[in-house]
């Protein structure tokens, strides 16, 4: 899996990264003084992660809990993301990690308490009138490592008795063993990634096929997690309704309506980084047939019309399955 | 033409005394450049970033025929790996470049499509020992003095490159190995020519063939192309080239047969032809207009001219007329009257029907 281990000096005796070292005997473990030092230094290509993938495991210097941009999550709430990764195992060939760090090598940071005592400042700042929610996800899926970084149950323990803030896990794997094995609560919501299946081939490379990711979804329902979904990236195509009725049609076979907490809708968007890395990457992706055009914010997605359309149409299909309107929220969009 | 580059010619001897491949050295404004009748030039960079960026940029210049460079040499192995040995030649991926004040953030790819590839990073001076090493194996575990120099102007220039390294040294392990280099040279230049040889085609390239099926189908289906609509054709069927995989299924999707029977002039049906393909590459777009426009219809038969955002990113829209008689006026009451705004509104704004 790993061509490299780097650790930070300061982290070595860390119980955590003993843990991922011990996991990854048979390869190269290097001493480093500061993961910066090394870590997105030097450009390194995006696709090297098939062949050359290294891991930095070190303790995240600075903010580690954010604000996350307006129309993020459902309104009304302040929404926030914490950083306690970079990068991702997928190749989601939309993907904005792809112009972002680099580096597409992966960094697992370790001191979690510390992003623990931030988030326990934001909720008391924010007060209980009002709830406080955390993102994990915005760097890196937060499940598919979560058996190697096994941070979860102290999250866990940590959010199970607040009445102000919820945690959402956003994730496109159907790694749940660790989940498995943690008792439910209600303030804490894993929120799957979907696309039609057709997309999820084309795009979402080396990511679960959406049949594991809703059996996934129907044993955490069943265990008493809740669940939410991220309709998002929603990418254009030939077929766009009827790929789209399908899935929903499949989803809601695994899981019924009134059980899913929340549904996000966002339409593909780029910025102009992003985009030119993406037609570097995957010069023959489907993405560049879609009729996306450079917008007004000099962002790359598809005009007003045909985004209001994409979004609209998915909308009803969710309603006519009896999914209740104020659960539907548009992500990123007006 | 291929240029090869060499940092010394003790590198490059082999090279130059193979008869078949029979250099010459070329007059240039420095010593070290050498022409074949192979379709091929060798140069000698000398060593260091400096000297080979300077002597490469001027041959790539004063050469626009140079199609590929191709990087040869030894290098030093960083680390203590099964996969590298000495005397193995190794195909270089990404290459990096280590300055004295430390680790330069742009990086040079090679165009190898090969999975078995290393990485390098180029050293602003010569790796020799254990410091070195654990300096710069965190980055790449092959070190060389050129590379990166190479990548650099081959990007400059967009000309292909290629890089293969004979291992020559273990840096980890320091030593006296210049001197020991030095007395391999001839050996790792055999190996690198061996290489190179059974690599690389040393047939001179024919004539690159054009492939252009414009005037195919001018001929096929009568058309007439403006240079203009070769323009926006070559665009648009690009375009649909990668959604339908193939040039069959993209005719097939253009139903050209129609084209044969349609009684229309050559540019008559070559506009035609431009319009199917626009609709086929943009197809909500163009099913917008078409139904924007019916919708606006009335007000166009008013001559009013209707104009909407760019890109349609608000859902308001401009109208304008210029109102001479009364009669304009009349027209233009009873066209408001026949516009349907609200199914405007709902177009502009992806309300579904």
């Amino acid at each position: 899996m790993f061509e490299k281990i780097f650790y930070e000096k300061d982290a070595f005796s860390n119980p955590r990264t003993q843990y991922v070292l011990n996991k990854f005997k048979g390869i190269p473990h290097v001493e480093i003084s500061k993961i910066e030092d090394i870590f997105g230094r030097v450009k390194k290509p995006y696709l090297q992660k098939r062949t050359n993938l290294n891991l930095f495991i070190g303790e995240k210097k600075g903010q580690l809990v954010k604000e996350t941009p307006n129309a993020y999550g459902l309104s009304g709430d302040p929404h926030y993301y914490f950083i306690h990764s970079y990068n991702c195992i997928y190749e989601c060939d939309y993907c904005y990690l792809q112009g972002y760090f680099h580096s597409p090598d992966l960094v697992f940071f370790i001191n979690h308490e510390e992003i623990i005592e931030e988030m326990r400042q934001i909720i008391k700042k924010n007060g209980s009138h009002k709830t406080s929610w955390f993102h994990a996800g915005e760097y890196s899926d937060s499940l598919a490592l979560s058996h190697i970084t096994g941070e979860l149950p102290l999250y866990f323990d940590f959010f199970r008795d607040l009445k102000s803030a919820k945690l959402e896990l956003r994730t496109k794997s159907a790694n749940i063993k660790e989940l498995k094995s943690l008792r439910p609560s209600k303030n804490i919501i894993v929120s799957f990634s979907l696309s039609p299946k057709e997309q999820i081939k084309d795009h979402d490379l080396k990511t679960p096929p959406l049949e594991t990711r809703l059996k996934a979804m129907e044993t955490l329902d069943k265990l008493g997690h809740p669940i939410a979904l991220h309709l998002d990236p929603i990418i254009f195509c030939d077929d766009f309704k009827s790929q789209y009725e399908e899935m929903l049609e499949s989803l809601f076979k695994y899981i019924s309506p009134e059980r899913i907490e929340y549904i996000s809708l966002g339409v593909v968007r780029f910025t102009k980084d992003v985009y030119n890395q993406m037609k570097k990457n995957y010069p023959s992706s489907k993405v560049h047939q879609s009729e996306l055009i450079k917008s007004f914010d000099g962002k790359v997605r598809y005009m007003r019309p045909m985004r209001l359309w994409m979004l609209q149409t998915i909308k009803n299909i969710c309603l006519l399955y009896g999914v209740k309107e104020e659960k539907l929220y548009l992500c990123m969009e007006e | 033409m291929k240029l090869l580059t060499f940092a010394h010619r003790a590198e490059s001897q082999a090279f130059l005394k193979n008869k078949a491949l029979s250099f010459k050295a070329k007059p240039f404004a420095f010593e070290g450049f050498y022409c074949s009748e192979k379709e091929l030039a060798l140069l000698i960079t000398g060593e260091g970033v400096q000297s080979a960026t300077e002597k490469l940029a001027a041959v790539c210049g004063a050469y626009p025929e140079i199609t590929h460079i191709i990087n040869m040499g030894v290098a030093g192995i960083l680390e203590d790996s099964p996969k590298l040995d000495l005397n193995q030649i190794k195909v270089l991926r990404t290459c990096y470049l280590s300055r004295s004040e430390g680790m330069e953030f742009k990086s040079f790819t090679t165009s190898e499509e090969s999975k078995n590839t290393f990485d390098c990073v180029t050293s602003h001076k010569r790796a020799l020992t254990k410091e070195d090493s654990n300096r710069l194996s965190p980055f790449a575990p092959i070190v060389d003095r050129e590379c990166w120099a190479i990548g650099s102007v081959a990007s400059r220039f967009k000309i292909p490159f290629h890089a293969y390294k004979i291992l020559s040294d273990r840096v980890f392990e320091s030593g006296e190995v210049c001197q020991q280099v030095k007395d391999k040279a001839l050996f790792f230049s055999e190996s690198l020519l061996n290489y190179f040889l059974e690599t690389w085609s040393l047939e001179a390239p024919g004539p690159i063939e054009a492939y252009d099926n414009l005037e195919k189908m001018s001929k096929d289906y009568s058309l007439h192309f403006t240079t203009s609509h070769k323009r926006k054709f070559r665009s648009l069927w690009n375009i649909l080239l990668k959604k339908y995989s193939n040039e069959k299924e993209v005719l097939k999707k253009l139903d050209m047969d129609c084209f044969k029977e349609i009684k229309l002039s050559p540019k008559e049906k070559t506009s035609f032809l431009l319009e199917k393909m626009e609709n086929l590459s943009t197809p909500f777009k163009s099913e917008l207009k078409v139904k924007l426009d019916q919708s606006i219809s009335p007000l166009k038969n008013a001559k009013c001219l209707v104009r909407f955002s760019e890109n349609f990113e608000d859902d308001s829209m401009e109208l304008s007329l210029k109102i001479r008689k009364e009669a304009d006026l009349i027209h233009l009451k009873k066209a408001l009257e026949k516009t349907d705004y609200k199914q405007i509104k709902n177009l502009l704004n992806g309300i579904p029907e």
